[in-house]
């Protein structure tokens, strides 16, 4: 369809909200070198940062784009590849369609998720998955892998969908969450931190947070994920119920073994 | 400036003027009989005319308003504006920012609201804040529910002391009027109490409610200030509270009034409506307490509940609290030292749940059982809904259909309110009496505000609607007319223009500034030294800290 290749590293980041497939469908490439996006508080038009090609067949976007804010935000149908990094807030408040990033993607991505998948060969970096600053109502369906690592409260906030890190996630995976399912390989300290419902599975983590008992040893029973990720979710785990800090809470967590890392 | 608005259809309750088609003139921002030569002529042929709205209650400016703002970003993802012609940037849908505030007003013809709890402690804070609320005038109501001093006063019924001290705390915070919330409870909240009843004594001071209303009422009139008394009464928002809203009604009975005005104002009297003993038996006594206060000399303001997700908060420490407790969402608290205990949690009125079903009715119940000339129309902003939801409320009031149609969606409005026996609808005369001249009278501004006589300020709203063949069953474009002015006009400029703000000027902040004796010195000195975290004269906010500050008098 439409490849946006990136012509030079923007001094400030540039914000591609809007830059969408069904919004590029359509329109010739010069209207779409036309399309207005944001430099710093500044209107540019795409053809100023972007050459613009109709290669691939999706909308792809090219290049170190570690400085290109919300790449494929609000995104409801159609695909977008971006071959290289990432910056802020990709696929924020996606509600379906498909995101590939081969690189990594920087902090806020897939924000409030209500639908559809968002893939990073690399890593991912702070709320992951977590519901907008304030907001109680996170991430509520939808799919979210990471190949590599992600950062802090990932999934924070989160009522539904699933998240896979097959690498490490940094501390206060799944912390307030309310339902869905978090996988990682890895997990630092306090995972599920005053989560009231939902499951995280970890394969390691050093700890966790004293509100959660441990119930029994038993294989995971959440099948969607265990089709998923069926090499990493192999034998028993230790079940434990929590975070008991809040009221009624019926979150699980699973973990395979404690070790310090 | 002249400016003349040529075959409106105007209604103006003030001046009996009831749908008539006429002109305004304006001269120098005021209202004139005449105009002869030289004015500017704008036809606002069949559409309405009526003076600018005023918000007698409605939570703008100040310490928990700030509070709110901080604690809900995700509030400003709902409504936000950038930049553009000249206009400030703003967001918040329950919790606007103070530029988007006075511009929201302004959108909807609205030209005078009051931040109705300032903590005398945050009064600098409210200031700069309303310094920031562009074009409307505002007020302040400062807080004197839980305070030392007042409760010191009323317990030794040293009344010239208490006098004093009203009299002090205007001056110091460039307050309009005295404001009571949950009286004695939020004292009672710092030892995690609360008082339910009028006659229920506040721990460590040797006082009731009852007794600190009916003084400061007494203060309030010798002291002849604008407004009355502005009440929120004890027991907000329980199950069977509307008993403790009769009481509290009563409390006046015997106080005669002495300011060719109400003695006390209740406000967001919905949420003092309710029976049953508990949230299952929860329904509407809208019905009794409308009988009440159609008896005494008070006017009420609404504080109607609209359905979806916004924000509480009040001075009412131990009602925030209770909420918390059953919502469980974030909260905040905050003491107020010697003064008073606000709190802040966000809510969702859902269809689906008859509690808040329930609230809905009976705010609509008591707009359309109240005599039409007691009632203000308020959504205690941004408790009940935010303010930017009043076209939605007045169309609810003024068509059957509308709230017929609302009803279905939960049977408890039929089984536990009394809403659908209601056929009343208000009209055009009585909705600028609910928005304008009541809310005007009641503060005591009616000279200058809430109506289009000679003399009056020239703040008035046009809307593109044509009252004259008005159908009660097409509410929605009530709704969409009342939404967005076709003009607004502050001070006689014209600052809205078909939907759009074409002008920003500062609004003026009106405050009062009765004597006071010094007799009072020894006390606040006292006080200030033992009790308080900041010294008596770091506390005073000064006038030029006002960017256009007015004093208000009667005469
Ligand atoms: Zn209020």
């Amino acid at each position: 369809m439409v490849t946006l290749r990136l012509k030079r590293t923007p001094d400030l980041c540039l914000d591609v909200e809007g830059i969408i497939p069904e919004a590029v469908q359509g329109k010739t490439l010069e209207e779409i070198e036309k399309m207005e996006i944001l430099n710093g508080s500044r209107k540019v038009n795409i053809g100023d940062y972007f050459d613009v090609t109709d290669e691939g067949n999706s909308l792809i976007f090219e290049g170190d784009l570690s400085k290109v804010k919300r790449i494929g935000m609000n995104l409801r149908d159609g695909e977008i590849l971006v071959k290289g990094n990432a910056g802020m807030y990709v696929g924020a408040f996606m509600r379906g369609g498909k995101i590939t990033v081969e690189g990594s993607v920087d902090a806020f991505s897939a924000l409030n998720m209500k639908g559809g998948e968002l893939i990073v060969r690399g890593n991912a970096g702070d709320y992951l998955g977590a519901s907008y600053r304030g907001d109680w109502r996170g991430m509520s369906s939808g799919k979210i892998l990471v190949e590599g690592d992600a950062g802090k409260e990932t999934g924070c906030f989160m009522c539904g969908g699933v998240i896979i890190i097959r690498g490490t996630v940094d501390s206060y995976c799944g912390v307030k969450m309310k339902g869905g399912t978090i996988f990682a390989n890895k997990a630092r300290t306090r995972a599920g931190a005053s989560m009231m419902a939902g499951s995280i599975i970890l394969n390691s983590t050093p700890e966790l947070l004293p509100g959660f008992f441990f119930e029994r040893k038993m294989e995971p029973e959440i099948e969607k994920l265990l089709e998923l990720e069926k090499e990493l979710i192999e034998g028993e785990y230790h079940l434990f119920s929590g975070d008991h800090a809040e009221r009624g809470a019926k979150g699980k967590i699973y973990v395979r073994e404690f070790i310090s890392f | 400036m002249k400016l003349i608005l040529k075959n409106g259809i105007v209604y103006d309750p003030l001046n009996g003027i009831n749908g008539e088609r006429m002109d305004i003139c304006i001269k120098d921002g005021r209202i004139v009989d005449k105009i002869w030569f030289g004015a500017r002529k704008i036809d606002v042929r069949n559409k309405l005319v009526m003076p600018g709205g005023f918000d007698l209650h409605s939570h703008i400016a100040g310490g928990k308003e700030n509070v709110g703002r901080m604690m809900r970003p995700e509030d400003s993802l709902r409504r936000f504006s950038v930049r553009k012609n000249g206009l400030r940037s703003g967001s918040g849908y329950s919790v606007p920012s103070t530029f988007l505030t006075g511009y929201e007003y302004v959108k909807m013809g609205y030209t005078t609201a009051v931040t109705p709890a300032m903590p005398p402690l945050y009064a600098r804070h409210t200031h700069h804040e309303l310094n920031d609320i562009p074009i409307i005038d505002k007020m302040a109501f400062p807080l004197y529910d839980g305070n030392w001093f007042v409760m010191k006063y009323v317990a030794e019924k040293d009344i010239d002391m208490l006098q004093n001290y009203v009299a002090w705390l205007l001056r110091a915070t460039k307050g309009f009027a005295v404001k009571i919330v949950n009286p004695g409870g939020t004292e009672a909240w710092g030892w995690r109490r609360n008082v339910k009843d009028v006659d229920e004594a506040v721990p460590h001071f040797n006082v009731t409610s009852r007794e600190i209303i009916e003084n400061l009422v007494k203060a309030c009139e010798s002291l002849k200030l604008p407004h009355s008394v502005h009440l929120h009464g004890n027991d907000l928002g329980s199950p069977g509270n509307f008993e403790t809203a009769l009481k509290t009604i009563d409390t006046i009975k015997h106080i005669d009034a002495k300011n060719n005005r109400q003695v006390l104002h209740l406000t967001h009297l919905q949420f003092f409506s309710y029976g049953g003993d508990s949230w299952k038996t929860f329904d509407s006594r809208a019905d009794e307490v409308a009988k009440k206060v159609n008896k005494r000399d008070v006017t009420i303001d609404t504080g109607n509940v609209l359905f979806g997700d916004t924000t509480t908060m009040t001075a009412d420490g131990p009602l925030e609290y209770s909420l918390h407790t059953i919502t469980r969402l974030k909260w905040v608290n905050r003491d107020v030292e010697l003064e008073t205990s606000p709190g802040v949690t966000p809510v969702i009125y859902s269809k689906k749940s008859p509690v808040n079903a329930v609230q809905w009715a009976a705010g609509i119940e008591l707009a359309l059982l109240i005599d039409s000339d007691k009632v203000i129309l308020t959504t205690d902003h941004p408790n009940g809904g935010p303010f930017t939801r009043y076209p939605e409320l007045i169309a609810l009031f003024m068509s059957k259909k509308y709230r017929d149609k609302y009803s279905e969606m939960n049977n408890a409005i039929e089984r536990r309110t009394g809403l659908l026996t209601i056929d009343r609808e208000l009209d055009f005369y009585e909705i600028a009496q609910i928005t304008r001249a009541n809310p005007a009278k009641s503060a005591g501004m009616e000279k200058i505000k809430g109506h289009l006589g000679v003399n009056a300020h020239a703040d008035i709203a046009v809307y593109d609607i044509n009252p004259l063949e008005f159908d009660s069953s097409d509410y929605e474009k009530i709704e969409k007319a009342l939404s967005t002015a076709f003009l607004t006009l502050k001070d006689g400029e014209i600052v809205l223009k078909e939907g759009k703000i074409v002008k920003e000027t500062p609004g003026r902040t009106y405050w009062v500034n009765p004597d006071v004796d010094s007799a009072i010195e020894p006390d606040l000195n006292e006080y200030f030294r033992k009790y308080y975290s900041v010294s008596l004269s770091n506390y005073f906010v000064q006038k030029d800290e006002l960017v256009r500050g007015e004093i208000f008098t009667l005469n």
